[in-house]
Order: structure tokens, then C-alpha cells, then sequence
């Protein structure tokens, strides 16, 4: 059991009987049939599955983004379904992280002012915003690109960006929907090195992924097959918890 | 630090240049032109009052037989309901223009220069007269050009020449300007006057009430008390004329070309808040994503709305900078030139506070209004769609584009390809037709409406088969007059009219202002007016007159009305056979018969038409001038000699100012709805790069990507321009007879312009060109082209 792991109190996620169909000209397609999921806190989760199998899907639920047909999906202990536009974007800011494929930053804004957008928005951290964000950069060592566009960024150092912007109203839960499918191998590495680093710290951390999962130490892994969950295999402790100094 | 949210309105701002400075500059135009109207506005309805009550005009103005004396006017001063009085006796006569040329010309008898009590001038330049001087309303300097200190030739009646030396200028507000109504104003002592008209003219009385000012009624009631008091005198009075109380003598011009301006103004404001709702949401449309990532990092909808709204209120602020000053200076330019057109001085210098305010105010919450619904309707995508839009799906296609494909009509593929571009997007299409057609009707509606104008005077001047008209001071034989014309070469017709002036009686006893009266034959070849109801005078009714329609709009008066005429101290009664379509006073035509059993006058004539040999204008020139030498030795008094020509150029005058500025402001208003097509073309040709990137990647080349675009462009412009004469048809109806109703007090009948069509057809090739032009300036490659988003 993965000490970082708290067992035994309130889940971080928990999804109950959560479908999700789409009714289209050619009938009903069901992306998501009837998934439980019960995510523990701290726990460092991977999806895996073929394109189309519901995982992004499944992650959308997680960060508010979608909403099920059918089931409940309750995150940081907040039940998602039913919540108004309004009300879910303001859980979104302040209790999930997101990391996109494709770094979403935006591009008019520089490195720090993307990093502080979610403390603008959420209106947390009031007075120390600019610091905390430049702490954030020096941590996945971009201080020195604060000023930049994101345009001026590589892809990896892009997704380091999101990464830290992701983490500054310091969240539960950190969300990241295949967050190396656009990069390198070395530059997937950093970043996975990143997220890891964040599940040492004791966050919980979801990753829906094509990649390879084993030489990542996710803590679980959730395969998805046409809606379903067809393999929810739990893994050793992670190696090095609490010894790679990730990022808080 | 700003906050990044305001940081990225300002971001967008930038990043977007050629849009932002578009909705700035709709923005300044609609704040310029309506801040122009509201600035003229305010200066004008103030200082042309100010400029009138300034000068402490009379209520009424009575003439009596001659022999007012001193001690009648402090009477008539000491009458209850009277303020004061003055003695302003006023005669009509001749001025020398160059060598051998006259202006009518209005001389006032001025007892004291220093101290007038009513009608009051002040003197701009030179000095007050003594005898054998005269001073010059300024505006007379349009007609004439002697200067002051010089001496100018005069006549009054038929009286002989006289040379006066012309000693000062008079600002004189209080009167129609010189140059609108072709006469110049002198002023001169009372021995001057009897050296000019040694057995005098009516006196003339000028009078104010002590009481409701701007009653009518009540001052009628006044004058008709005093008039009947000075009777009893002994003093007859010939006529009473009561004016509009309180309101310059064109006023009325002025508040109609100000409601006209006002009401292009508010258009081009409408057709300025189009252009910002059609930019807004093309600036939305590529903002899709970014509005997916900020609703997915915590913003709610209210605040990325509120990012929008910054941006758009920055904009408005920008354009307020430029837009309040520019429209500002423009109303105060205006208010000069009407000043200066119509005589009168501007005397407002300093603005109220709540005027720029006010513009400034609007340039910056008008534009948040009508971007509400483009903001509102972009930013209320849903997150995860928003996501996921990469500028093709949302922006070339989604819900709002349809795939269309022309089929049902075979045409060629460049055409199919551009009328399918065209469809893809039917609501932006219906947006730009509507905008770039409604510019396109304006402008067709100016064009036809001063066509339309030319026309009212093409058949004002048919009706008239005469080429002078000569007016005499007071009624001669007939035979005296043919005598003296007869050596004058060049005449091919003469007709001897009759007439005078005379006010209705109404049932109440009380008398209107006098009227013109022309009495003429029924059947008179000279003069065969438009008929715009009943008909126009005939030979077997001696009771029936006709009056023109300014005369039937004042009086309330229509075919079969019954009126009462008073013509010396006797009423006559008559109905109302016709009103005529007449540019000009309001005039009863009389049948010359009847006329001659009410006057006595058997054989005279006061209004002579001469009918010129020579189409030639410079003919006709000198032929006036002959007339003028001929009745001038003959003695005659000429009050006036006005060619066809001359007259027509008055009314043209009077009118071009108001169709000049109606042409211009339609212009502004075609800028603004060009603005929106070149907008709209160049949102169409940025959201298809990839998509003629993929085009050029399977083998299209350049150049049919460019001629896509141009012939989508015209298949657009086409579409307005067949929307827009097909609009201008019914509102060039509307426009042409409430303009007439309004100026003219006859609706007008709508001629179409003959340069609408290739005039309005070249604007929309000219602003269809330069709306592509950005397809054929881009030098992008496929590659790029393709990895646009």
C-alpha cells in the first residue's frame, strides 16, 4: 500500500454507476456505461485504453467539464452533477488541476500572467499572487522564461507552464488528459517526472494516458474498454516516495 | 501589476489590430457624426434665438397712410397691452451693382440711430449715416460690391437715380439674409428718405407687447385693438403683419435641415453599432478556445463575458479620444456655416460639460450594448467544445454553417465554389447584405431625392413661359408701360398682370398677415402651373381663386374652402378652386377680371412678364438690363426684375445646402456599411486559410484561391446592391415626400436619379475590391496555410 495513499477517509473521486450517451442521427452511442470508480487521496492514477474507449470522457466528468447521463461523481467532496456552469467553473478553479495534450495556455499573456490566471479568476491569494506564481516557475525551472509568450516556448516547456498553472490554487486533485501526447520522449519524461513528483507530495493525481505505464510509477491503473472498466490493477508503493523532492 | 484578466482584454486588443482599429473607427464615426448634430444643434437653437430676441423684434409691424407723427407713436406707446413702439418707416427700391445692373433693395427709415427701441442692428464697421448716406446690412455684400465710404446709386419709385454714400455695416439678425432672399437692406435718416420719396410712403409702426410674447393670438388681438384705435385717430391703417413670435424668418429651414442631419446622424449610428456586433463577433468566433481554456482553469461565464465587455469599453474609450472632439469640432464648423448662411453670429463659446460627457459616455456604453449579444452568444459555448474547436469546425462550419452546394442551377465551379462559400454562412450573409445594402440605399435615396429636387424645378420652370419679371411699386396704365418696353429689343412676348397684397379676413374679424396677390387671365400661356388639387382658375368663375400650397398649408385651406379677402376697406369673398405646386411665397392667384372690378384698376399693371427672343442666357442678361434703362427713363418705379434663371438659382441655393449635406451624410453612413462588408470579407478569408490551404494542397492554385474570394465578394455585393435600389424605390418615395412636406409644403413626386444606379453599382465594385483585397496581398504558403488556426 502506497503510504501517501490515505485510506479509510473521504475518497478524492468517487464515481457511481456513471454512464455517458450520445444520442446521434445513427441512434445512441454509449461512450461511458455504468463506470464505479472510488479514487483514494494521493493516489497516482493512470487510464489507459484504446481511442474511443472513454477515457477523456471519464476524465471530462472528473474536472466538471461533462456531465454523466447517469451516475453521480462526487470530487474533493463535492457531488459534480447538477452544479450550474457558473458554480462548476468556480469548483474547477479551486479544487482540480488540469493539464491539457495540448498546453491551452494562452498565447497574449505571458508565462507568469498564464501561471496567475487561476488565482485571478478563483480570487485566491490575494496580495502574493505574482510571488507565489514565480515560485511555482522556479520549481519546474522556468524562472528565467517568466517573461516570455508561450509562443516563444518549446512544447515541453509549454507543458511545464500548464503544469504550474495547474498547481497554484494548490488543488486536490490534479487532472492531466494525455499530458505527453504532443512531446518528445525526453521532453515526456520531464513532465512525467513532474506529475510524479506531485504524487509524491501527496496529491491525487490522474493522468489519462496512451503511453507506456510501466516505467511510471503509477500507483494504479484503470484500463477502459468501450465504456467499461475492464482491468483495475493496483500497484507496489511508489519507488522514491517522498525522496525526489516534487513539486508542492 | 494589472490583472491578467484585463491584461488579456488589452492582449486581444493588440493582437487583433486591423479589427480594433475597425470597430474604433465605426465607433468615431458614429460618435462623430452624431456628436456634429447634437453640438450644431445645441450652438444653432440657441444663438439664432439669442440672435433674434437680441435684437428686441417687433410683435407686430402696422403700416398706416403717411403721417405718423411723434406725438401718435408715444400714444400708441401708452396703449394697454402695447411695451413700445417705434416709427420704422420701410420702402422698397433699387441698388446699383456694377454698372448697369439692380438689386432690390429695402430701405428702413431710422429715426435714432443711437437709441433704436425695436428691430435693433449694430454697426460693425464705419460710422451711423447723416443725410445723403445710408449704411448696409453686411450680408448685402453678397448681392453688391461697393465698399464702404464709396457712393452707390439708388431709386425709390420712379423717383430719379441718387447717389448715397454708403457710411457704415449693420448686423441686422432680425432679417432674412441679403443673399436667400435676393434683397439688400439700407438703412438712412428720415431727411435722407425725403430727399428719396419726397411725397412719402406708409408709415410704417413697429410694435411689442407688454404681455405673452409668444402668443399670436393674443398679439393679433393686440395689434386689431390698436389698429382700431389709431382709426378713430384718423390714422388708417393699410395692413398689420404679425410674425411668428420668437422665431428667426428661417428658422424653420434650419430646425428642418437639423431634424434631417439628426436623423442620418442616429442612422449612422445604428449602421456604426452593426459594425461593431459584426466585428465582435468574428473577434468571438477566434476566441473559442481561449474562452474554453479560461472556463476550464475557473473562470465563470461572468467573468469571461466581463473580459469582453473590457475589451470592447477600451475601445469605446479610444474612440471617444478621437471620435467627441472630431464630432464637436464638426458641430461647431456646421454652426458656422449656417451662422454664416444665415446671417446671423455664433455666440456660444463654451460648451455644457454634459455634451462631452454625454458623447464620451455614449462611444463607451453604446458599443458594451450591442456587443452584449455577440459576447453573450460567444461566450456561452460550452467548455468542452470550446476545447476542442481548432478554427475549422467552429469558425469554417459547426452549427451556424451548413455544407451547401449549389446544384439545382449549373454554373461554373469558380461561381458554384463562390456561391457556396457565400451560403455557407446565411446569417452573416443576411448581416452583410442587410448593412452594405442599407449604405447603398441611402446613398441611392440622396442621389434620387436631388434628382427629384431638380426636377420640382424643371417644372416650376416650364410652368412658367416667361423669362423676366418685372414688379412696379404701385399699379400704372397698361399703355404706359407697353410704351416704354416697346423699343426694347429682344422681347418676344409681354404679359401685364395685376396685383398687390391682401390679408384673409377670418370669422372672428380678425385679419391674417397680407398676402400676394397675382390677378391674371384664366387662360394665361405665361404661366400654367402643376394642379395638386381642384383646378386651376376658369374664365366663368370670377368668385373662384387658387392659391399655391404654402398659402393652403398656412391657412389650413383646400379646393372648395371659402375665403375672405380684404382689399381696401372692403372683403370679398371667394372659394377656393385649386392649389397649385409653387416654390415660393405663399400667393392667391385672382382672376384678373374680378381683381379689376374690386380695385377699380381697369387697365394696369404691377407684375409685367417679359418673354425673352433668345434662349441665351447672356441674351437674357442683357435683355434685363435693357428693361431696367427703359422703365427707369420711362419713370417707372421697379421694385424688383428677377429672371427665370436668377429664381430658379434661389431656390436652388435654398436647397443645396440641404442636399449637399444629405449627400455627404450619406456617404458617412455608405463609409460605416462598406466598413462592415470589407469587415465580413476579411473574417470569411482569415477563418479559411486551412481550409484554401487544403484547396492549394490538392492542387488549386494561388491565383483561383484569390478569384474564389473576389467572386465571392461580388456575388455579396451584387446581392446588397439588388437589396439596396430595391429598398431605395420605396424610401426614396417616403424620404422625397416628407422632405417636400417639410421644406416645401407639398409632398414632392419622386423622379429617380439616373446616376443611382451606376453610381451606387461602382461603390459596391470599389468597396468589394478593397474588402478581398486582403486575398490577393497574402503570401502565405500551403504549409502555413495549413497549420492555421
Amino acid at each position: 500500500m502506497n503510504p501517501a495513499i490515505t485510506h479509510g477517509s473521504e475518497p478524492a473521486i468517487l464515481c457511481q454507476g456513471v454512464s455517458k450517451v450520445f444520442h446521434t442521427a445513427r441512434g445512441e452511442v454509449a461512450v461511458l456505461r455504468n463506470v464505479d470508480l472510488r479514487v483514494e487521496r494521493g493516489e497516482y492514477l493512470a487510464i489507459v485504453g484504446k481511442s474511443g474507449s472513454g477515457k477523456s470522457t471519464l476524465l471530462s466528468m472528473l474536472a466538471a467539464i461533462d456531465s454523466p447521463t447517469r451516475g453521480t461523481v462526487t470530487v474533493a467532496g463535492v457531488t459534480l452533477n447538477g452544479l450550474s456552469e457558473a458554480a462548476s467553473a468556480s469548483w474547477r478553479g479551486r479544487s482540480v488541476g488540469i493539464v491539457f495534450q495540448f498546453f491551452q495556455l494562452l498565447p497574449g499573456l505571458s508565462v507568469l500572467e498564464n501561471v496567475m490566471l487561476p488565482m485571478d479568476f478563483s480570487d485566491t491569494f490575494q496580495g502574493r499572487r505574482e510571488s507565489r506564481a514565480r515560485g511555482l516557475l522556479a520549481r519546474v525551472g522556468l524562472s528565467a522564461h517568466a517573461a516570455k509568450r508561450p509562443g516563444e516556448l518549446s512544447g515541453g516547456e509549454q507543458q511545464r507552464v500548464a503544469v504550474a498553472r495547474a498547481l497554484v490554487n494548490d488543488p486536490q486533485v490534479v487532472l492531466a488528459d494525455e499530458p505527453t501526447g504532443n512531446l518528445d520522449s525526453d521532453t515526456s519524461r520531464s513532465v512525467n517526472q513532474l506529475l510524479t513528483g506531485l504524487a509524491q507530495d501527496g496529491k491525487t493525481v490522474i493522468v489519462v494516458t496512451h503511453g507506456a505505464v510501466d516505467s511510471i510509477p503509477y500507483s494504479r491503473v484503470l484500463t477502459l474498454a468501450d465504456g467499461s472498466v475492464v482491468n483495475d490493477e493496483s500497484r507496489r508503493a511508489l519507488p522514491g516516495a517522498h525522496a525526489t523532492g516534487g513539486v508542492r | 501589476m494589472i490583472r491578467p484578466r484585463w491584461k488579456k482584454a488589452l492582449s486581444d486588443i493588440l493582437s487583433y489590430k486591423a479589427r480594433s482599429l475597425l470597430v474604433i473607427a465605426a465607433i468615431i464615426l458614429g460618435i462623430t457624426g452624431v456628436g456634429s448634430i447634437l453640438t450644431a444643434y445645441l450652438i444653432l437653437s440657441q444663438d439664432i434665438r439669442t440672435n433674434y430676441l437680441g435684437v428686441r423684434p417687433a410683435a407686430a409691424v402696422i403700416w398706416t397712410v403717411p403721417g405718423l407723427t411723434d406725438q401718435d407713436v408715444a400714444a400708441v406707446r401708452a396703449r394697454p397691452g402695447v411695451e413700445d413702439a417705434e416709427r420704422r418707416p420701410s420702402v422698397m427700391g433699387r441698388i446699383l451693382k456694377g454698372e448697369d445692373s439692380w438689386e432690390s433693395l429695402r430701405l428702413f427709415v431710422v429715426d435714432d440711430f443711437d437709441k433704436p427701441r425695436l428691430g435693433t442692428f449694430t454697426l460693425e464697421g464705419g460710422r451711423w449715416p447723416v443725410e445723403g448716406e445710408l449704411v448696409i446690412e453686411r450680408d448685402g455684400w453678397r448681392l453688391i460690391d461697393t465698399p464702404v465710404g464709396n457712393a452707390i446709386d439708388v431709386r425709390v419709385g420712379d423717383s430719379p437715380r441718387h447717389r448715397l454714400r454708403i457710411s457704415g455695416r449693420v448686423h441686422d439678425p432680425g432679417q432674412a439674409p441679403s443673399h436667400m432672399d435676393h434683397v439688400v437692406y439700407g438703412y438712412v435718416t428720415r431727411r435722407t428718405y425725403r430727399t428719396l420719396v419726397p411725397d412719402g410712403a406708409l408709415d410704417r409702426l413697429l410694435v411689442s407687447v407688454s404681455e405673452k410674447p409668444f402668443d399670436r393670438e393674443h398679439i393679433r388681438s393686440v395689434t386689431r385693438d390698436l389698429g382700431t384705435w389709431l382709426g378713430a385717430r384718423g390714422i388708417s391703417v393699410t395692413r398689420v403683419e404679425v410674425p411668428a413670435p420668437g422665431r428667426h424668418p428661417h428658422q424653420g429651414q434650419l430646425e428642418s435641415l437639423l431634424f434631417l442631419l439628426g436623423a442620418i446622424g442616429a442612422l449612422s449610428l445604428v449602421l456604426c453599432s452593426i459594425l461593431v456586433v459584426n466585428i465582435m463577433a468574428f473577434l468571438l468566433a477566434r476566441q473559442v478556445r481561449q474562452i474554453g481554456i479560461m472556463k476550464a482553469i475557473g473562470a465563470t461565464p461572468m467573468q469571461v463575458v466581463q473580459i469582453y465587455f473590457f475589451a470592447v469599453a477600451c475601445l469605446g474609450g479610444l474612440a471617444a479620444a478621437v471620435g467627441v472632439p472630431l464630432g464637436v469640432a464638426g458641430g461647431k464648423a456646421y454652426a458656422r456655416f449656417a451662422a454664416r448662411e444665415l446671417n446671423f453670429t455664433v455666440l456660444t463659446t463654451e460648451l455644457p460639460h454634459w455634451l462631452y460627457l454625454g458623447l464620451a459616455a455614449a462611444a463607451v456604453v453604446l458599443p458594451v450594448v450591442v456587443a452584449t449579444i455577440p459576447i453573450r452568444r460567444g461566450t456561452s459555448i460550452p467548455v468542452l467544445r470550446a476545447l476542442g474547436d481548432h478554427g475549422l469546425t467552429a469558425l469554417g462550419g459547426g452549427d451556424q454553417a451548413r455544407p451547401t452546394s449549389p446544384r439545382r442551377f449549373s454554373m461554373p465551379r469558380p461561381l458554384r465554389l463562390a456561391v457556396g462559400g457565400v451560403l455557407r454562412r446565411r446569417g452573416r450573409l443576411l448581416f452583410t447584405v442587410a448593412t452594405l445594402g442599407l449604405g447603398l440605399t441611402i446613398l441611392a435615396v440622396a442621389l434620387n431625392l436631388q434628382a427629384t429636387l431638380s426636377r420640382l424645378l424643371e417644372q416650376s420652370a416650364e410652368s412658367q413661359r416667361f423669362d423676366l419679371s418685372v414688379f412696379l411699386g404701385r399699379p400704372y396704365p397698361v399703355a404706359r408701360v407697353a410704351e416704354a418696353l416697346a423699343g426694347v429689343e429682344g422681347i418676344d412676348e409681354v404679359t401685364y398682370w395685376q396685383g398687390g397684397l391682401a390679408p384673409l379676413v377670418y370669422g372672428d374679424g380678425m385679419l391674417s398677415n397680407s398676402y400676394s396677390i397675382v390677378a391674371l387671365p384664366a387662360r394665361a400661356r405665361a404661366f400654367e402651373p402643376v394642379v395638386l388639387e381642384g383646378t386651376w382658375l376658369q374664365e366663368a368663375r370670377g368668385d373662384g381663386v387658387v392659391v399655391n400650397q404654402e398659402l393652403a398649408r398656412a391657412e389650413r385651406l383646400s379646393a372648395g374652402s371659402t375665403i375672405e379677402l380684404k382689399v381696401g376697406a372692403r372683403q370679398h369673398p371667394f372659394v377656393v378652386l385649386g392649389v397649385i405646386k409653387e416654390i415660393g411665397a405663399p400667393t392667391i392667384y385672382v382672376p384678373q377680371p374680378s381683381w379689376r372690378l374690386i380695385t377699380g384698376d381697369d387697365d394696369t399693371t404691377t407684375n409685367v412678364r417679359i418673354a425673352s427672343s433668345s434662349r441665351d442666357p447672356v441674351d437674357q442678361v442683357t435683355l434685363s438690363r435693357r428693361v431696367e434703362r427703359a422703365l427707369e427713363s420711362a419713370r417707372l418705379d421697379v421694385t424688383a426684375t428677377l429672371r427665370k434663371a436668377e429664381r430658379l438659382k434661389l431656390i436652388k441655393d435654398h436647397l443645396a445646402i440641404i442636399t449637399g449635406f444629405l449627400l455627404a451624410s450619406s456617404l458617412l453612413a455608405l463609409v460605416v456599411s462598406g466598413l462592415g462588408l470589407v469587415s465580413t470579407m476579411g473574417i470569411s478569408i482569415i477563418e479559411r486559410t486551412r481550409e484554401t490551404g487544403v484547396m492549394r494542397a490538392i492542387g488549386a492554385s494561388l491565383h483561383t484561391v484569390r478569384i474564389m474570394f473576389l467572386a465571392e465578394g461580388l456575388v455579396v455585393g451584387l446581392l446588397s446592391w439588388v437589396a439596396g435600389l430595391l429598398l431605395a424605390v420605396p424610401m426614396s418615395d417616403a424620404v422625397a415626400s416628407f422632405f417636400g412636406t417639410l421644406i416645401l409644403d407639398t409632398p414632392l413626386e419622386l423622379t429617380l436619379s439616373g446616376a443611382a444606379i451606376p453610381v451606387t453599382l461602382g461603390v459596391m465594385t470599389v468597396f468589394v475590391l478593397v474588402a478581398t483585397s486582403s486575398a490577393w496581398t497574402t503570401r502565405s504558403s500551403v504549409r502555413e496555410a495549413l497549420a492555421y488556426e
